[in-house]
């Protein structure tokens, strides 16, 4: 569904994107993740064809983004930094977009406005950061576009409110096979609604994943040994803990295959623990660095 | 048709004019004043011509252009103000629409607001004038079309400065310099090179200034007085310009990095430009304001330094604006390399190694010369090329009646409703016959093959030898600030009129000893007396005052004494007191030569002319000790024409001997006076 191949970018010299090549399937939520300054929102605005690449494509069931109004007719896009009209309230808002978006749907716009309890006829400018967020969401929603596009979209937006707009979001996944690009330093959250996840360091996509093919390829066992705990060297070991004798192994590896080779060692318990996205993500980039741990939890 | 179709949004024209109303609002008010000026200003008691009520728009549209001018970068800023801001240049870029359709939506948007202000002015006066019955509907197209041009001209500037930056300030700012770069520029260029190029004079007499006018719409479009001297070439290329610049604002644009949004120059290949435009302008402007301060204008070294040190300042101040920090030190060696290039022009400047002082007239192709040694009146300067432009002939007073009648009568009877006096002809173009004619009566005009020859000599000389003579000038102003007593300080002018009508403009300072050691000094002050005192020069002055005595209506002459303090230093007290009564009755009252002595007092001027030696040709320039006012009528002209009554102003000097003997015959002045008076002027 979008797919960007070999985007480079550079502001003034400084490499802000380098090659950087992802995939977005039809119908997915997909997590952007990365520290401050590792290109998210370049990304994103590359995505949405604000800006001109210095290098690669970036396409929309095979069609070029960039200046292209029929493609951009079916993406909408909502910044970290929230920009209305100054003298706009949610009304002229509304009678702008749907000059622009034909496909504006009054009818949800109507049924959006109480879910998200805002004056319509408030000045925009005198929002709060949060109900400017709840306006942005009730707008892009009601475009009933093919392709969201959210950079950091819970900042400002209480627990309740996320809860709300993840749903509406998780209906038109459903209902519409809306695709959702996402970006977030916030892997937590990510983590319950995503399909699939990229991280992104220094301009660069250093993984690409989905949820599923990286929660059952990589796990943490906890194996009892009586006396010394023999040697590991058949299973593809991440990290290790051991204390007296129990021992913590982070393994990668086909989840059957990594079971039967450990049952092999003949250890006295073994068991099979659950690893969060978190940890996920710090096993796989452990030798990366430490700033992306860092950043990620 | 899709094309067409796409390349333009209702929704962002209609959030335009939802969000910039009161741009629209101010412009129609401004228009609305304005209409109603010139309605006010048409009287209610005359019968008015309809090119009155046209010439009454032209004139009034000065006011109009500075409108124009405004509203056009009010306009542009408002529209593209979007770019400067990184959060609305998301908000906008992310619509469903290409660049294309974003700009023009923008753009007409812009032009819409100040174009329909114009249309209404247009409709308003044509009610107007059909109200009041003077309509001329061909000049008021001419004004809407003109205007129009203007309108859409400096809209596209102001556009095209939007995008080469990210910044709504320099926006602004980039609009007004681009709007007076060129005359800018001419000003601080030529102020600079006529204090440091020897030989280089600000008022250089030559044809730039036009060009300099017309590359500046604002001021070439304030100047329109009617439709008559309408310029066409000059509002197609200023069409032409606008279509440009509307296709380069498109380009920039379509290429335009939106992250460039807050930036100073949001296109980088013009940082180089911007940077060192900012440097050199900096060096000329506030450098100049520096020496102007410190009154340093003649220290060439300290002048360098000041220029570079206003350069540094420039140059660090564009790297603070382009690079958004203070910490901008470390790319001192940019500036470097300007210093030394700037360095290395000024010396040769100075230096004049281009030979800009040694250039030379082909003599042979020279027809006429103004010459002075104190700089050459604006009359003389007209009149040595007054078949190409405007002339006021009003300070000839012994002109042909031919010209007299040709220019002096008026078009038509009816006096002008505005001024209450008659429209004469424009006194432009002249004939080459009425131009040599005039040339033959002026002083000052050298047209003898005797006296262009003793002119081209003194110039040949000063060119063989001008690095002695620039280098004693330096020198010499400097001491002249110690000891001007003896010293004296000529500006030595050439104007060559050539065969093919060019003029040549040559001038330089020169200070020289009044009373010369030197034979260099003494061989140029020679070389200008010969000039000043040649028989040509003494025939004309002396030919002016063949006038009808009976047509004199006055002939005072106001005596003065020259530095009369400074000259009561050196008197004892005693004759102070004595005197004093006498200087200030001879100063107070002017004497009234009686209509008998009138003819015998012309005589006596004419006779001195002819009579003095060549030095007190010379020196009578600087040793003056009157002002003789002289108002002539001349009776066989129309009482309307304009030249029926004419006045003459003339010097008396210490030298006009048989002046002060006829004084004194006839009882204007006694022995003791003219003593008085005569010592005084020294």
């Amino acid at each position: 569904m979008i797919e960007v191949q070999g985007l480079c970018k550079t502001f003034d010299g400084f490499p802000a994107l380098n090659n950087v090549s992802i995939n977005v399937p039809k119908g997915s939520i997909y997590g952007i993740v990365g520290p401050n300054g590792s290109g998210k929102t370049t990304l994103i605005k590359h995505m949405v064809g604000i800006l001109i690449p210095d290098q690669g494509t970036i396409r929309i069931e095979d069609e070029e983004v960039y200046d292209n109004p029929a493609v951009k007719k079916r993406v909408a896009y909502i910044p970290d930094d929230i920009y209305f009209f100054p003298q706009d309230n949610l009304d002229d808002m509304v009678s702008f977009y749907r000059r622009v978006y034909p496909e504006f749907n009054m009818e949800r716009w109507q049924k959006l406005l109480p879910v998200f309890s805002l004056d319509n006829k408030r000045a925009l400018r005198r929002f709060s950061r949060g109900m400017k967020k709840h306006a942005a969401f009730m707008l892009t929603l009601s475009m009933m576009p093919d392709v969201l596009v959210l950079d950091e979209p819970m900042d400002g937006l209480d627990p309740v409110a996320r809860r709300k707009v993840w749903s509406l979001l998780f209906q038109d996944v459903a209902e519409r096979q809306t695709t959702v690009f996402v970006s977030s330093h916030n892997l937590r959250e990510l983590e319950d609604v995503c399909d699939h996840v990229g991280i992104l360091h220094r301009g660069e996509v250093v993984l690409e994943r989905g949820l599923d093919e990286l929660q059952n390829n990589i796990f943490k066992l906890q194996m009892g040994f009586h006396g010394e705990a023999p040697d590991f060297s058949s299973l593809n070991v991440l990290a290790d803990n051991r204390v007296g004798s129990v021992v913590q192994l982070v393994v990668r590896g086909e989840r059957e295959r990594v079971l039967q080779q450990a049952a092999a060692l003949q250890p006295l318990m073994l068991d099979v623990l659950p690893l969060s996205l978190e940890e996920i993500f710090i096993y796989e980039l452990g030798g990366l660095d430490y700033e992306i741990s860092t950043a990620i939890i | 048709m899709k094309s067409a179709r796409l390349s333009f949004s209702k929704a962002l024209f209609y959030k335009n004019m939802q969000r910039f109303w009161p741009i629209l609002a101010a412009y129609l008010i401004g228009m609305a004043l304005f209409g109603y000026g010139v309605a006010s200003s048409i009287p209610d008691y005359l019968v008015l011509e309809p090119h009155y009520f046209t010439n009454l728009i032209y004139r009034a549209s000065g006011v109009l252009v500075m409108l124009v001018a405004l509203f056009s970068i009010l306009a542009a800023a408002a529209v593209f103000a979007y770019m400067h801001n990184s959060r609305s240049t998301a908000m906008i870029n992310a619509l469903p629409f290409n660049r294309k359709t974003v700009f023009f939506s923008n753009y007409l948007s812009g032009l819409f607001m100040i174009m329909i202000p114009l249309l209404l002015l247009f409709l308003g006066l044509l009610g107007l004038g059909l109200g009041y019955g003077m309509l001329e509907i061909v000049p008021l197209l001419v004004w809407l079309l003109i205007f129009a041009v203007l309108t859409l001209l400096l809209y596209s500037l102001a556009v095209t400065m939007g995008l080469m930056t990210g910044n709504i300030i320099a926006h602004l700012v980039f609009y007004g310099i681009a709007n007076f770069l060129l005359i800018g520029l001419e000003v601080l260029v030529k102020g600079n090179l006529a204090m440091f190029l020897y030989g280089y004079s600000y008022r250089v007499f030559n044809y730039g200034g036009y060009i300099f006018e017309v590359a500046t719409p604002i001021a070439y479009a304030g100047n329109l007085y009617s439709a008559n001297n309408m310029q066409w070439g000059v509002w197609g290329a200023y069409l032409l310009a606008a279509l440009v610049l509307t296709w380069l604002a498109y380009q920039l644009y379509q290429r335009r990095k939106m992250e460039n949004a807050g930036d100073v120059i949001a296109i980088r290949q013009l940082n180089p430009v911007f940077k060192y435009g900012v440097t050199f302008c900096s060096s000329l402007a506030f450098g100049t304001f520096l020496l102007e301060l410190f009154n340093l204008e003649t220290n060439f070294e300290v002048a360098v330094i000041l220029y570079l040190l206003a350069g540094m300042i420039g140059y660090f101040v564009a790297e603070m604006l382009m690079q958004k920090t203070f910490r901008v030190w470390k790319n001192y060696r940019g500036f470097v390399v300007y210093a030394l290039i700037f360095v290395l022009a000024s010396v040769s400047v100075y230096n004049d190694w281009y030979g800009y002082a040694s250039r030379l007239p082909d003599a042979d192709r020279v027809e006429a010369v103004a010459f002075s040694h104190n700089s050459i009146s604006h009359i003389n300067m007209q009149l040595l090329k007054a078949d190409r432009s405007r002339v006021y002939l009003d300070q000839i007073i012994n002109m042909p009646d031919s010209m007299a009648i040709a220019y002096g009568t008026p078009l038509n009877l009816e006096r002008d409703s505005n001024s209450d006096g008659y429209n004469y002809p424009i006194m432009e173009n002249l004939s080459p016959e009425e131009m040599r004619s005039l040339w033959a009566i002026t002083s000052g005009i050298y047209k003898s093959d005797a006296s262009i020859e003793a002119i081209y000599s003194l110039h040949s000389y000063m060119v063989d030898n001008m690095s002695d003579i620039r280098d004693e000038y330096r020198q010499r102003y400097q001491e002249r600030l110690i000891d001007s007593e003896n010293l004296r300080h000529y500006y030595i002018c050439f104007a060559y009129r050539l065969d093919s009508g060019d003029i040549q403009y040559y001038s330089f300072p020169v200070i020289l000893p009044l009373y010369p050691q030197d034979e260099s000094d003494q061989q140029m002050l020679d070389q200008l007396m010969a000039i000043i005192s040649s028989p040509e020069e003494r025939s004309k002055k002396a030919a002016v005052l063949d006038i009808e005595v009976e047509d004199i209506r006055y002939l005072d002459v106001n005596f003065h004494v020259k530095h009369y303090a400074d000259w009561e230093k050196k008197l004892p007290q005693a004759t102070i007191e004595a005197t004093r009564p006498m200087a200030e009755l001879i100063e107070r009252q002017p004497v009234e030569i009686q209509p008998a002595d009138r003819a015998a007092f012309l005589e006596a001027v004419q006779a001195d002319y002819l009579e003095m030696s060549d030095y007190q040709m010379f020196e009578s320039e600087y040793l003056t000790c009157a002002n003789v006012d002289m108002q002539v009528e001349y009776p066989h002209l129309p009482s309307y024409n304009r030249f029926r009554d004419r006045h003459y102003p003339f010097s008396i000097s210490v030298y006009n001997q048989n002046v002060f003997d006829l004084l004194q015959e006839r009882d204007y002045l006694d022995a003791e006076a003219v003593e008085y008076i005569r010592e005084g002027a020294k």
